[in-house]
C-alpha cells in the first residue's frame, strides 16, 4: 500500500486471540483523511474482529490502533475519553432490525446522540439538528418522529447512519452495513453514502464481502484470509487484477451475467488441490 | 454471513397490525387480580362483622341470616375474614414480588453487563441461595425473627431471588447484545446510561409478567407457611391461617370455611398465571423483533 499521508485512521501490528484460536494477526493499514478502505474477505476471516477492535468493543491481544492521532488501543478512562472517541470513528451495523431502540422514536435517537455529544447546545438548537440530519439522509419529518417498527429496513439504515453522523466522527466504519439490504434499496443506500461522503469529507472503513459494493465506494481495500492481510493496494487494482489466489478465488465467486461455476471451480482447484477422499476417522 | 441474514429479515412478519389486547382469558384474569386487589384494600372496612369476634357457641353454623358464608370453627364470620384476610395474603406476596424484582434486577443487570468474574461470582452466590427450599427458609427466619408475616416475607424474598435474578439475567444479556446497545456504547453513552435508559424499559414487560406469575407463586408460599403456622398467626385473619384452622371443618361436615379461603387462593394463583402468560406472550410479541 502506498505511504498514506495524514492517516485519520492508523492500525499497527494488531493481533486478537480468543483462547488459541488466532482471529487476526500483524493487521496493518491506514486511511487518509476523507479516503475510503474495504476490508474484504469471506465469513470467519477476520474482518469484523478488525472493526470491533477499531470502535473498542474488543480489546486486542497486540498492536495499536491510532485515530485522529489518538491511542484507542486500551479501553477508555472515563466518560469524556469515551465521548471523545465517540467523535472519532463510528459504526453503522449490518442488521438493521435490532440496531435501533424498538422504545425509541427516531428523532429521541438522534437527540439523545446530540445530548452526549453537544451538552452546551439547546433544546431547539439540538431540534433544528435533528431535522437536518433526518433530511440528510433522506427521510421525511413523519418518518423522523416514527418509532423504528413504521420503518422499512433501508429507512433504519438510514436512520442508523444519521444516529453515527450526529456525533460528526472522523471516520464511518460500515460493517457489511447494505448486505441485508434488497438490491434496489441497497443501491439508494450506496449513494447516499457516496453523496455523504461528498459533502461531509467523512472517512468510510467499509467491512465486506460484496465485492460490486467496495467498487462503488473505496479506493483503497485490503483483502483478509484466516486473520492475515493476504493482498492491498487500489480497489480497481486489486479487484481487475488480482495477485493473491485467494484474491482471485474471491472474485471468481461472485456471480455476474455469463457466470461460470466450472471457472469457479477450476479457480478454487488451482489454489487447492483436491484431495482424494480419505476417512479421516 | 449476510447472505444468509437477508431472507431472514425478509421473511419478518409485518409489524404494523400489532395485537394489544390480552385475550378474553387475559382480560378476565386480570379482572380477578383487580377485584383481589380492590378488596384488599377495602376490605377490612367492608367487613360485615368483625372478623376476630368469636362465639364458640355459633362454631360451625352455615350460611344464613346475617351471615352470608356462615361461620368458623370459632364462630367467626367466614366472609368478614376473607375480606379482612385478602390485605395479608395479597400485601405479601406483593411486597415479595417488589423485593426480588429490585434485587434481581440489579444483580442480573451488574451480571449481564459485566460478564466474566462478576457474572460468575454472582451465579455462584445465587447457587448457594438456590440450595435452600423457601419453606426451610421461612421456618429459619421465624425462628430467628419470631413468626409472621413479615418474617415470611423476608424468607420468600430471599427463595425467590435467585430464581429472579437468573431470569432476568438471560432476558438483559440478551438485550446487552443487540446492536443498538453496542452502536450507544461505541457513541460514548456511559454503561449507567444506557442500563436506565434503554436497557431496563426494553426488559420491563418481561418483568411484569414474570413478576405476575411469581405472585401466583407467592401466595400459594404464603399460604403453605401461613397453614404450617410460621407465617400469619392467629388469630389475625389470612386465607392461609383459615384453612389450617377450618380444616377439621372437612372432616365434621363442614367444609365452607375452608373451602372458600382454598377458593380464593385457587383464583387469584390461576388468575395470575394466566395474567402472566398473557403478558409474556405480548412482551415476546413487543419485544421480539
Amino acid at each position: 500500500m502506498p505511504d498514506v499521508s495524514d492517516p485519520v485512521l492508523e492500525v499497527v501490528g494488531l493481533r486478537k486471540t480468543f483462547g488459541d484460536v488466532v482471529a487476526v494477526e500483524e493487521v496493518s493499514f491506514a486511511v487518509r483523511r476523507g479516503g475510503s478502505l474495504a476490508i474484504v474477505g469471506e465469513s470467519g476471516s477476520g474482518k469484523t474482529t478488525v472493526a470491533k477492535m477499531v470502535t473498542g468493543q474488543e480489546r486486542p491481544t497486540a498492536g495499536t490502533i491510532r485515530a485522529c492521532g489518538r491511542d484507542r488501543s486500551a479501553p477508555a478512562r472515563g466518560g469524556a475519553e469515551r465521548r471523545l472517541r465517540g467523535r472519532e470513528v463510528q459504526i453503522v451495523f449490518q442488521d438493521p432490525y435490532s440496531s435501533l431502540d424498538p422504545r425509541q422514536p427516531v428523532d429521541r435517537a438522534i437527540d439523545e446522540v446530540l445530548r452526549l455529544h453537544r451538552p452546551d447546545w439547546s433544546a431547539p438548537q439540538r431540534a433544528e439538528r435533528v431535522v437536518e440530519l433526518v433530511g440528510m439522509v433522506g427521510l421525511d419529518d413523519r418518518q423522523g418522529s416514527a418509532l423504528p417498527r413504521a420503518l422499512s429496513g433501508g429507512q433504519r439504515q438510514r436512520v442508523a447512519i444519521a444516529r453515527a453522523l450526529a456525533a460528526e466522527p472522523e471516520v464511518l466504519i460500515l460493517d457489511e452495513s447494505v448486505a441485508a439490504l434488497d438490491v434496489s434499496i441497497q443501491a439508494q443506500v450506496l449513494n447516499l453514502l457516496i453523496d455523504l461522503r461528498e459533502r461531509l469529507g467523512i472517512t468510510y472503513v467499509l467491512i465486506s464481502h460484496d465485492l460490486a459494493v467496495v467498487r462503488q465506494l473505496t479506493e483503497t481495500v485490503v483483502v483478509m484470509h484466516r486473520g492475515t492481510i493476504v493482498e492491498r493496494g487500489r480497489t480497481e487494482d486489486v479487484l481487475d487484477a488480482p495477485q493473491h489466489d485467494y484474491t482471485r478465488r474471491l472474485r471468481a465467486s461472485v456471480p455476474t451475467p455469463g457466470w461460470d461455476l466450472a471457472a469457479v471451480r477450476r479457480a478454487l482447484h488451482e489454489t487447492r488441490p483436491v484431495r482424494p477422499l480419505t476417512p479421516s476417522c | 454471513m449476510s447472505a444468509v441474514a437477508a431472507p431472514v429479515a425478509g421473511t419478518r412478519p409485518v409489524r404494523g397490525r400489532r395485537r394489544t389486547g390480552l385475550g378474553a382469558t387475559g382480560w378476565v384474569s386480570a379482572a380477578v387480580v383487580g377485584l383481589a386487589t380492590l378488596v384488599a384494600v377495602v376490605g377490612p372496612l367492608v367487613a360485615p362483622h368483625d372478623p376476630n369476634q368469636a362465639d364458640l357457641v355459633q362454631a360451625w353454623i352455615g350460611p344464613g341470616g346475617d351471615h352470608l358464608v356462615g361461620l368458623d370453627v370459632q364462630g367467626r364470620d367466614v366472609l368478614s375474614r376473607i375480606l379482612a384476610g385478602a390485605r395479608s395474603s395479597m400485601l405479601g406476596p406483593l411486597l415479595i414480588v417488589v423485593i426480588c424484582m429490585l434485587v434481581g434486577s440489579l444483580l442480573g443487570l451488574v451480571s449481564a453487563w459485566r460478564g466474566g468474574m462478576v457474572d460468575a461470582g454472582v451465579s455462584a452466590g445465587l447457587d448457594i441461595l438456590f440450595a435452600f427450599p423457601g419453606v426451610l427458609l421461612a421456618a429459619l427466619t421465624a425462628a430467628v425473627f419470631g413468626a409472621g408475616l413479615w418474617a415470611a416475607v423476608l424468607a420468600m424474598a430471599v427463595a425467590y431471588t435467585p430464581f429472579v435474578a437468573r431470569l432476568l439475567r438471560g432476558a438483559m444479556l440478551k438485550e446487552r447484545n443487540q446492536p443498538y446497545i453496542t452502536a450507544l456504547e461505541v457513541q460514548g453513552l456511559g454503561a449507567t446510561a444506557i442500563c436506565l435508559r434503554h436497557v431496563l424499559p426494553n426488559v420491563f414487560p418481561f418483568m411484569v409478567a414474570q413478576g405476575s406469575i411469581l405472585f401466583g407463586y407467592a401466595v400459594l408460599d404464603l399460604a403453605v407457611i401461613s397453614y404450617l403456622g410460621i407465617g400469619v398467626q392467629p388469630p389475625d385473619p389470612d386465607w392461609g391461617v383459615m384453612i389450617s384452622e377450618n380444616q377439621s371443618g372437612i372432616l365434621l361436615g363442614y367444609p365452607l370455611p375452608a373451602l372458600c379461603a382454598g377458593a380464593c387462593i385457587v383464583a387469584v394463583v390461576v388468575a395470575m398465571n394466566l395474567l402472566g402468560e398473557r403478558l409474556l406472550e405480548r412482551a415476546g410479541k413487543d419485544g421480539g423483533r
